[in-house]
């Protein structure tokens, strides 16, 4: 009998092959918790239909022997990635009804390789927020604490594996999206270098921040998945040769810088708690610990709400509700009415914010200050890093500085949910790859996560430092 | 911020707001503003190199009729003889 609360990929590739069990096997264990969960917790919006006629096709690769890591993994994927003939809808009314017209290089790698995609899975609004709860079909629910959101805006994705509804899943990530919901869930949830993975076919929110990656129960998985993912496309002008990539590959010393000054207030004290003991538990297994100064990082998460809203009110401008997507049925009002009818309709209320948000700022007499001033930043903050990191191969963070709070705790306060992505915006700001690590629950039960960053495209190291870390965790859980 | 700011703003990105919606609205962009008003405290020259940008390398910029354009159609809720049918810019009136 498989006990998929421990299974990992590896673990289960050698079950295929050796003929120790199915895929259809496989697949309906996930199904039946799928079913018996789904209900309540809302990681998905949708089970595929098709999903049988992928299950056929993973054993056959088994049993020709073309199988590979991936082949017959159920895995969920956001709702905000295209898959050809499947509803993407990006949490959003807007997209209700939206069927993809082809499907993105992402989703068919995974199919290539014989993933089973089993659905799509709940987030906020067009990936705004940070708690699920601004998606348009219901709030997700963290599977590790019912009263307490899943964190977001992959908040589906982190609870469908959390609830042993899938293996492994897909999310994005554009100012702590992936991570901070690993975090909530007890995940392990990776940030990719900007520039490693294809966007082409992911509902754009801010384009310049904007990463698809994995989340997982264990370094091993996202670094499988992670590999699968960050493969040339050329429909991505972002995306960075792998040839350059490697001229940025970096020995590891194993130097762990802390920017201390930047964490000294505002973090929930048991996640400080944590955060010290595991970099005290590093220092113990050789690793060596500096402090470190960033003074303009601690300025990431102003620039993002700058060039964020400013980047979604142009995205978003796409929709018209004359190509796709919500539309009014009045055949008699003018162009001017059609649009704001779609828009004032279709778009939720954080979203219509961010829109509006984002008109000021681009606006005249306020973009030199706000925008051309951010981008300034954002170019110093990511030189910051760079020198940085010649000195020290991670940099460590809390992933979150609060734990997984109550619905609606942060609702009236927008404000208050954006200081959610305190630590993972200068991340997506720098352009630097980021990991977020389980490393114990507090006293009521709720998983707290540690953050490593790397210098770009050194992916490695965080998979590195990420497996020590779980060592650490299973030596204190001896 | 006044009503009629939120009003001309939410005009520019074709959003509809009332007074009820746009009086929660101020408040909220206020403290938004406010927060990201600490980047005009720093003394920075907005002329930054980046250290290590890579330029994009971009395809042929080619248009063509492949399958994806007539899936493309199947989302579009007014279409007549293959075209996306647009309302009237004016009114009659």
């Amino acid at each position: 009998m498989i006990d998929i609360s421990t299974l990992n990929i590896k673990e289960l590739h050698e079950l295929y092959i050796n003929k120790e069990t199915t895929v259809n096997e496989v697949v309906s264990l996930y199904m039946g918790n799928i079913i018996k969960n789904n209900e309540k917790i809302n990681a998905y919006l949708e089970i595929f239909s098709d999903v049988a006629d992928y299950v056929k096709l993973a054993q056959e690769k088994i049993d020709n022997g073309t199988a590979t890591f991936l082949t017959g993994v159920p895995i969920a994927i956001k709702d905000n990635m295209l898959f050809m003939g499947h509803i993407a809808s990006a949490g959003s009314k807007m997209l209700e009804n939206y069927v993809a017209p082809y499907t993105s290089p992402v989703i068919q790698e995974l199919l290539n390789q014989g993933a089973i995609i089993l659905g799509r899975t709940n987030m906020d609004e067009f990936a705004m927020g940070s708690s699920t709860e601004s998606s348009s079909f219901g709030n997700t629910l963290n599977p590790l604490d019912i009263t307490r959101v899943p964190g977001g805006s992959s908040g589906g994705s982190a609870a469908a594996v959390s609830m042993y509804g899938a293996l492994v899943s897909l999310g994005s990530d554009t100012g702590g999206s992936i991570r901070q919901p690993a975090a909530y869930c007890g995940l392990v949830g990776l940030k990719p270098t900007y520039g490693t993975v294809s966007r082409y076919g992911l509902i754009a929110m801010a384009s310049s921040f904007d990463q698809i990656g994995p989340l997982a129960k264990n370094i091993d998985d996202a670094e499988i998945l992670y590999n699968a993912l960050s493969i040339p496309d050329s429909m991505d002008q972002t995306l960075v040769p792998i040839i350059k990539r490697n001229e940025y590959k970096k020995e590891f010393k194993k130097i762990i810088g802390i920017p201390r000054d930047f964490i000294k207030d505002g973090v929930d004290p048991e996640i400080m708690d944590a955060f010290n003991k595991t970099v005290s538990g590093l220092k113990d297994m050789g690793y060596e610990i500096v402090d470190i100064k960033l003074p303009l990082t601690p300025l990431s998460l102003a620039v993002y709400y700058v060039i964020q809203p400013a980047e979604v009110s142009s995205n978003l401008g796409r929709f018209d509700g004359l190509r796709f997507g919500f539309h009014p049925d009045d055949a008699n009002l003018n162009l001017n009415d059609y649009y704001e009818k779609v828009r004032t309709g279709g778009f939720g209320l954080e979203v219509r914010r961010r829109c509006i948000l984002g008109a000021f700022i681009l606006s005249h007499g306020y973009y030199d200050a706000y925008y051309n001033k951010a981008i300034a930043l954002q170019k110093a903050i990511k030189n910051e890093f760079i020198n940085a990191f010649k000195d020290v191969d991670i940099i460590m963070l809390p992933t979150a500085p609060g734990l997984p709070f109550k619905f609606g705790e942060k609702s009236d306060s927008p404000l208050a949910m954006y200081l959610e992505d305190l630590f993972t915006a200068p991340g997506n700001i720098a352009g630097i790859p980021g990991i977020t690590v389980p490393v114990r629950y507090n006293k009521d039960s709720l998983p707290v996560g540690v953050q490593a960053y790397a210098s770009h495209f050194n992916e490695e190291h965080l998979f590195t430092i990420g497996r020590d870390i779980e060592n650490l965790n299973n030596k204190n859980n001896e | 911020m006044t009503h009629d700011d939120i009003v001309r703003l939410a005009g520019y990105v074709k959003i509809n707001v009332n007074e009820i919606e746009s009086k929660n609205l101020i408040p909220n962009m206020e403290s938004i503003l406010g927060y990201i008003d600490q980047i005009q405290n720093v003394d920075i020259d907005i002329k930054q190199d980046d250290i290590n940008k890579d330029n994009p390398i971009l395809r042929a910029d080619i248009s063509n009729q492949d399958q994806i354009s007539f899936d493309f159609m199947n989302n579009v809720p007014m279409k007549e003889n293959g075209y996306v049918k647009v309302p009237k810019v004016l009114n009659n009136d």
